[in-house]
């Protein structure tokens, strides 16, 4: 990807595996995602953040609705003459809204310049994908739009960056959308902040036990030592790294202030 | 598409941030310091790493 495509990112982790790739740093999110004016729409967002200047574009106010916009990015992409590529995520769930067709039909049709890419971890907040799709792959909806549809191991993020990076150049080349399902796995609950009061969760403990014999870190982390492209001293290093960031954006987002009320409306409308 | 050292190290460094960050963030939930609700990434960072690191 260019540093002026668009990402729009699907719900798990709000985005920031995507915003983290994309160059966006973390800390203005963590600031947001806090209220702080600091953050990076003034603390006013939480998880609806958008960060304009690299081209992330985060959660809208409901599952789905990523679908049409990203539409809107294609069209732009594609009459501006830059060659720019949007990159649309979504996960399983989310495949099931009525705005996926349109926005495929509308893509496919007019050739746009966007990757789909389907985050499919198995789990529609508690209700397995085989309980609400009729078929096992979600790429097969490609087909009927005329579109390429790929599945991939979403746990191995070699064969992710792989498929996406063939899929962006065919987009980039004028040939249209494809979609990628990448079936990957969701290690802890749902949400956070909406404990399972009413035991909706149907994994057991030992599932998810089982499930982590798959972590895509440990996997490439092991990859990566056994071709010696890693060492014990870099991972280290690497480690000691990412805590000290981690520090910092904890200290940047603890000193910021939330935002003053009177600025509510100014981000209402377009100045 | 093959990928250089520095690509492949590119990816590794990506996932553990987001699986550190991801980590920070379900923290600081428990801890009232997060707005809102926390939909963990845990266990499922590697389509949104892959897909965006290059």
């Amino acid at each position: 990807m260019n540093d002026d495509d668009f990402v729009f990112p699907a719900v798990r982790g709000h985005g920031l595996p995507h915003l983290i790739s994309k160059g966006v740093d973390p800390k203005y999110y963590l600031a947001e995602h806090c209220g702080k004016s600091t953050g990076s729409c003034g603390g006013v967002s939480t998880y609806h953040n958008i960060d304009t200047e690299h081209g992330f574009f985060g959660l809208a106010g409901t599952l789905g609705t990523g679908f049409p916009i990203s539409v809107g990015y294609g069209m732009t992409s594609k009459w501006n003459g830059k060659q720019q590529v949007v990159v649309s995520c979504f996960g399983d769930g989310t495949s099931n809204r009525g705005t996926l067709h349109e926005s495929f039909l509308m893509a496919a049709n007019w050739k746009l310049p966007i990757v789909w890419v389907c985050e499919n971890n198995q789990l529609s907040m508690y209700v397995p994908v085989k309980d609400h799709h009729p078929v096992e792959n979600i790429a097969d909806l490609a087909f009927g739009y005329g579109m390429p549809g790929e599945v991939v191991d979403g746990q191995d993020v070699v064969a992710v960056a792989k498929a996406v990076d063939k899929a962006v150049a065919r987009a980039r080349a004028g040939e249209g959308p494809s979609l990628i399902e990448c079936k990957t796995e969701r290690f802890v609950t749902h949400s956070i902040g909406l404990p399972d009061r009413i035991d909706l969760e149907d994994r057991t403990k030992d599932d998810y036990v089982e499930l982590k014999k798959r972590d895509p870190v440990v996997l490439f982390q092991e990859k990566l030592l056994k071709e010696g492209v890693l060492t014990q001293k870099e991972m280290e290093r690497i480690d000691q790294e990412i805590a000290v960031e981690i520090d910092a954006a904890e200290a940047f987002a603890d000193a910021g202030s939330p935002p003053d009320p009177s600025v509510l409306d100014d981000y209402l409308y377009a100045k | 598409m093959r990928l250089k050292k520095e690509q492949k190290l590119t990816l590794y460094r990506n996932l553990v941030r987001t699986r550190a960050f991801d980590q920070l963030f379900s923290r600081r939930l428990g801890l009232g310091k997060l707005l809102g609700f926390w939909h963990p990434a845990e266990g499922g960072e590697a389509p949104g790493v892959g897909a965006c690191s290059f």
